[in-house]
This record gives structure tokens, C-alpha cells and sequence, in this order.
């Protein structure tokens, strides 16, 4: 489903402020995955998430995403890859604070040819599904932390995504909510959606359903 | 179009009112000004249009110590065998001080008995002949503008003149009226050409200048010549020379305000510029988030561009509205006496309802275009940045 082979990305190449952010990096996520990327911060995890999710290109190497190669793609092959096969989950969960649960969550698919009527049906059964349907003329600015999650994973959704790339999905969340998303997470696993995860909590590295774990130190695959 | 996106820009803008409300009233202000400056201008442009078109076509002035002075009435008879002259009249006027509102009315004498070269006031005399045939005192008949000052004072059926030798004559209002040049008939009274003698002390054998009609308009400078040659003390103006004059000063007077509107177009473009290429780093981080949930950056130029194109319509429009009704409902105080001269114009006229709609389509190529090509850079410039790095 994902493939890196031989990935480096550095910044500024050439320049006094060269940096180099993953060198060498190469594995492969099968379908229906749940993999971890493991590493402090500053190792890479994030670089790699948005390198496979085609927001930012490979300085070499190559990257598959269900068989297509995306390294060298025009930014808008890319943007329709996302669009059409992956989900994000961001550590701030970046939601547009000052629209409602339901209009965040539809974004995604705004400018696809999906009849308005069938984003609201799939919107609605999504609320339902995290229990918040009740919330979906809410600002997200004004739900609970937990509740916003929710949403996040919900938007993250809404274009039944074969992928999902979530990073650092629990670093601004209590015990209690960070249990909730693991919940979540293994049910997308049953199904059938690849997660790849980038993070550096422990609460996942003992999973019983995590089918592999990366570890990246300074930009290198351990 | 997708009606999706359509809403969703429609939210947006909801959204971002606010922070949309200080380029709103900038772009509105700017469109206001520059209506209400070329409306204006348009309008009086119009008013000298119409008023140059009922000039005569010479007007002979007697000069003396390079002072206008008055005329020989015979001379008409001479002027009147002139080839290529239709119509001769002499004129009699002047302008009587209306010292309770520190004011000139331009006082005209009528003869009721010849067809006037200037066809509205023949309008003014067969509406008023009913009255005019049964009346044996001296009347007057006034313009709108006259008639609302001397209603102020309380003269409503009658007024005194105080004559240049010191008497008094009485006159009864018959009424008033209007023309389609408000700037030339307002401050207009009309009487009897022998009471206006009367009050001017003009005696039989004199008036203040003869006017002249020549049909074919390639004769006229032939005419003036001819003219100049036989009363070399007379200055001959032409409808030409009178117009060109008018032209002048108006267009002088359109240059200060070009100059001004050029000042407030540049300080327009600047606030925009600020504002567009200040895209926020709320901005920034939802054009972020829009590309990382797979919107295009043509998605986003759409978005933007709805944006534009709504913010520009809604301010040309409130712009145009309250300059046109600041211009044709509140007769556009300050800037009308700017263009006119304040102390010229008493008593003061109204603007007559003309939009030249050209302006108002230039002022929308001018500034819409721009407006929306101002806003939209900014975003192309952040929507093609690597949507990972506007999210950090």
C-alpha cells in the first residue's frame, strides 16, 4: 500500500543552512496496516507523513502510495491523491475553529463531484458514528478537546480514505482521550483502513493490533 | 461553478467579516468619491451643455475703457443687413443685489411682442400668456431658485425692487419656473424689458447688448469679422469663445479633483496591498489545511477569486449607491460647492439626475479587476507553498 525506497529530504540544499532532515529512508506499509513511526521529536516522523501524503516532495528517492508513485508528481496529481485515498490526522487536529462540526468535516470533499446531498448523508452517518451528531451545527471552537479529536478523525474520514496518516494524534490529549483514539484507531483498523502513526507515545507501542514499528532517530531508520 | 465551493466562500466571508469590514469601507469610500466626484461633474457638465446650446451665436458688447458698456439699439438695424445673420435682438438685463440672502438675481427684460432667440423662455411666456394678456402692473416671473429665496422672506405675491435712481417699483410674482439647465434659469427673472429699463435706469435708445443668429455655422467667423469691422468698439463673442471659457474652468476644476482622486486611488491600492500580501498566518494555516485535505491550488485561486468578486461587487455598489444618493438626494454638500464656487452660485441650484454610465463602467474596470487581481496573488503565492510548511 506504501513503499519509500531510498527517501532524503533536505532543506536549503547547497546552502550555509543545509539541513538534513531523513536520509536514507526506506520501508514499506502492506494494505490494511497499522504501523507505527517511533521517534522524538525532530527525528523526521512528520517529514515522512507529509512526504507520503504527497504535501511535500522527496529531495531523492521514491514513494508508492497504493502503487502509484507520487514522488515526482505535479502538485495537483498529488492533491488528488489525497483527496481521493488518504485521510490526515494532525496533531492540532487543525480544524477551522469559527465553522461548525459539520463544515469542517465536509471540507475534504468540496471540491470533489460528490452530489451535495451524499456528503451530507455521509457527514451525518459520521457524526453518528463518533457521537457527535448532536454537536453538528456547533463551532469547533466552542467543543471539548475530545469532541474536536473526534471531528479531526471524522473529517480525516469523510472521503473513505484507504489510508489514514495521523501525527502525533495524542500529544495534546489527557489519558482518557488518548485511550478513546486508540478505540478509534483499531476499529478503522477492523476496517480495513492502513494507518501509518507518527509519534512518541508509549501508550501505542504495546498495542496488540500495531503490526509494525519504525524507529527514526535524526532522520534515519534505526 | 461548484455550488459547494460557492457556499463554502459565502461561509468564509461570513466568517471573515470582520477583518473584511476595513477594505470594505476603504473600497466603498473610494468608490464614492470617484461617483460622486465624475457624477457631479457629469451633472454640471450636462447643466453647461444645455446652457451653452441656448446661447446666441454672437453676443456684441460695447467696450469703453475696456469696461462693457451699454449699446446703441440702433445699431440692430445695421447688424440685421449683414449676410448670414438670421435673428438680431437687443438684450436688456442685469443683475439686482437681493441684499436679505447677499445674492444676484439675473433680472431679464422680455419683449413680449418678439419670439425670444431663447426658446424656453418662449416655454415661460405662452404658459404664463393667459396672465400675462390680463395683467396691467409690472409682474415678474421667476425662476425656482429666486422664487424659494423670496419665500424665505416672506415675499409671496409681491415684490419691491429699489430702482438705480433711488424709487421703488412694485411687482406681482405671476410665478415661477423651472428648465431643464437649473444652473442657468434659477437665479432668472423675468419681466417686461420696460420695467427692467426702469430698474436699471437703461434709457429707449441704449441696451446692454445685441445678440446675433447665424444659421449656418461656417458663417459665424465669417459674421464676427464682418462685425469686429464695422464696430471696431465692440468686443464679438461667439458661442465658441463663451463655451470654451466655460470649459476651462470646469475642466481646471476637474484636474484639482483628478489630482486628489489619483492621491486617494494610489492610498486605495497601498491599504490593499497591505492587506492582500499581509495574508495573516490564520490565512495562511486554513489555505494549509484546505490543501492537505486534497483541495487543489486552483480550488483555492476559485475560492479567492469568488471572494474578490464579492467583496468588490458589494463595495462598488454600496459605493455607487450612497454616492448617487449623496450627489441627487442631498445635492452633494461640500464637494458640489467645491466644483461650482459657493459664493458664485446663489441661489443655489440642483444638480439635474444624469449618470454617465461609461464613468460608472471605467470606475468598475479600474478598480474591481485590480481589486481582485490584488487579493488573489497573495493567495496563489501562499497556496503554492508546500502545504507542510504553512501548517508548522
Amino acid at each position: 500500500m506504501i513503499e519509500l525506497k531510498s527517501i532524503n529530504k533536505i532543506y536549503n540544499s547547497g546552502k550555509a543552512d543545509e539541513h538534513h532532515v531523513l536520509k536514507n529512508i526506506s520501508f514499506k506499509v502492506g494494505n490494511n496496516n497499522f504501523t507505527i513511526l517511533r521517534g522524538p521529536s525532530g527525528s523526521g516522523k512528520s517529514t515522512i507523513l507529509s512526504i507520503v501524503g504527497g504535501l511535500i516532495k522527496p529531495t531523492s528517492g521514491e514513494v508508492f502510495v497504493d502503487q502509484k508513485s507520487i514522488a515526482k508528481l505535479p502538485e495537483k496529481f498529488s492533491a488528488l491523491i489525497r483527496q481521493e485515498k488518504i485521510g490526515f490526522i494532525f496533531q492540532k487536529f487543525n480544524l477551522i475553529s469559527d465553522l461548525s462540526s459539520f463544515d469542517n468535516i465536509v471540507i475534504p470533499l468540496i471540491p470533489s463531484k460528490i452530489h451535495k446531498s451524499e456528503i451530507g448523508k455521509r457527514a451525518e452517518e459520521i457524526l453518528k458514528d463518533f457521537s457527535i451528531f448532536d454537536k453538528k451545527n456547533i463551532l469547533v471552537k466552542y467543543l471539548s478537546g475530545g469532541e474536536q479529536q473526534r471531528v479531526a478523525i471524522a473529517r480525516a474520514l469523510i472521503n473513505n480514505p484507504k489510508i489514514i496518516l495521523a501525527d502525533e494524534p495524542t500529544t495534546n490529549l489527557d489519558e482518557k482521550l488518548s485511550q478513546n483514539f486508540i478505540d478509534i484507531i483499531r476499529k478503522l483498523r477492523e476496517k480495513g483502513i492502513t494507518i501509518l502513526l507518527a509519534s512518541h507515545d508509549p501508550l501505542f507501542y504495546n498495542l496488540d493490533f500495531v503490526d509494525d514499528i519504525i524507529d527514526i532517530h535524526l532522520g534515519e531508520i534505526r | 461553478m461548484n455550488i459547494k465551493l460557492l457556499e463554502f466562500t459565502l461561509k468564509s466571508l461570513q466568517r471573515h467579516f470582520v477583518k473584511k469590514v476595513s477594505v470594505i469601507f476603504a473600497f466603498s469610500l473610494l468608490v464614492f468619491l470617484l461617483v460622486s466626484v465624475f457624477t457631479i461633474s457629469s451633472s454640471i457638465k450636462k447643466e453647461l451643455e444645455i446652457t451653452v446650446d441656448s446661447l446666441p451665436d454672437l453676443v456684441i458688447q460695447k467696450m469703453s475703457g475696456g469696461r462693457q458698456t451699454l449699446i446703441p439699439s440702433e445699431r440692430v438695424y445695421k447688424i440685421a443687413n449683414v449676410t448670414g445673420v438670421s435673428n438680431v435682438q437687443e438684450r436688456i438685463w442685469g443683475y439686482y443685489y437681493f441684499v436679505n440672502e447677499n445674492v444676484n438675481f439675473t433680472v431679464v427684460g422680455i419683449d413680449f411682442d418678439i419670439i425670444s432667440y431663447k426658446n424656453n423662455y418662449n416655454d415661460i411666456i405662452s404658459f404664463y400668456s393667459d396672465k400675462i394678456d390680463t395683467i396691467s402692473t409690472p409682474f415678474i416671473i421667476v425662476g425656482q431658485g429666486v422664487l424659494n429665496l423670496l419665500e424665505n422672506n416672506f415675499y409671496k405675491n409681491y415684490y419691491t425692487f429699489t430702482k438705480s435712481s433711488g424709487g421703488k417699483l412694485e411687482t406681482k410674482i405671476l410665478g415661477a419656473f423651472t428648465s431643464e439647465s437649473n444652473l442657468e434659469t434659477n437665479d432668472v427673472i423675468l419681466m417686461p424689458q420696460n420695467y427692467v429699463r426702469e430698474i436699471f435706469d437703461i434709457s429707449e435708445n441704449l441696451a446692454n447688448d445685441i445678440i446675433v443668429q447665424v444659421p449656418n455655422p461656417n458663417e459665424i467667423e465669417i459674421v464676427k469679422r464682418k462685425l469686429q469691422n464695422m464696430f471696431p468698439d465692440c468686443r464679438i463673442v461667439s458661442r465658441t469663445d463663451i463655451e470654451a471659457s466655460y470649459q476651462n474652468i470646469f475642466d481646471y476644476k476637474s484636474g484639482i479633483f483628478l489630482a486628489l482622486l489619483i492621491s486617494a486611488f494610489i492610498s486605495f491600492f497601498i491599504l490593499i496591498y497591505d492587506k492582500a500580501s499581509g495574508l495573516s498566518k490564520e490565512d495562511q494555516k486554513e489555505i494549509g489545511i484546505l490543501k492537505a485535505l486534497g483541495w487543489l491550488t486552483e480550488n483555492i485561486m476559485q475560492m479567492k477569486f469568488i471572494e474578490g468578486i464579492f467583496i468588490s461587487l458589494f463595495s462598488f455598489f454600496l459605493g455607487t449607491g450612497f454616492a448617487l444618493f449623496y450627489v441627487f438626494n442631498l445635492q452633494a454638500p461640500i464637494l458640489r460647492d467645491l466644483f461650482t464656487g459657493a459664493s458664485q452660485l446663489k441661489p443655489p441650484f440642483e444638480l439635474i439626475p444624469f449618470v454617465d454610465f461609461n464613468i460608472l463602467f471605467l470606475i468598475f474596470i479600474l478598480i474591481v479587476p485590480i481589486y481582485i487581481l490584488a487579493t488573489i496573488i497573495p493567495s496563489w503565492r501562499a497556496s503554492i507553498i508546500d502545504a507542510d510548511e504553512v501548517m508548522r
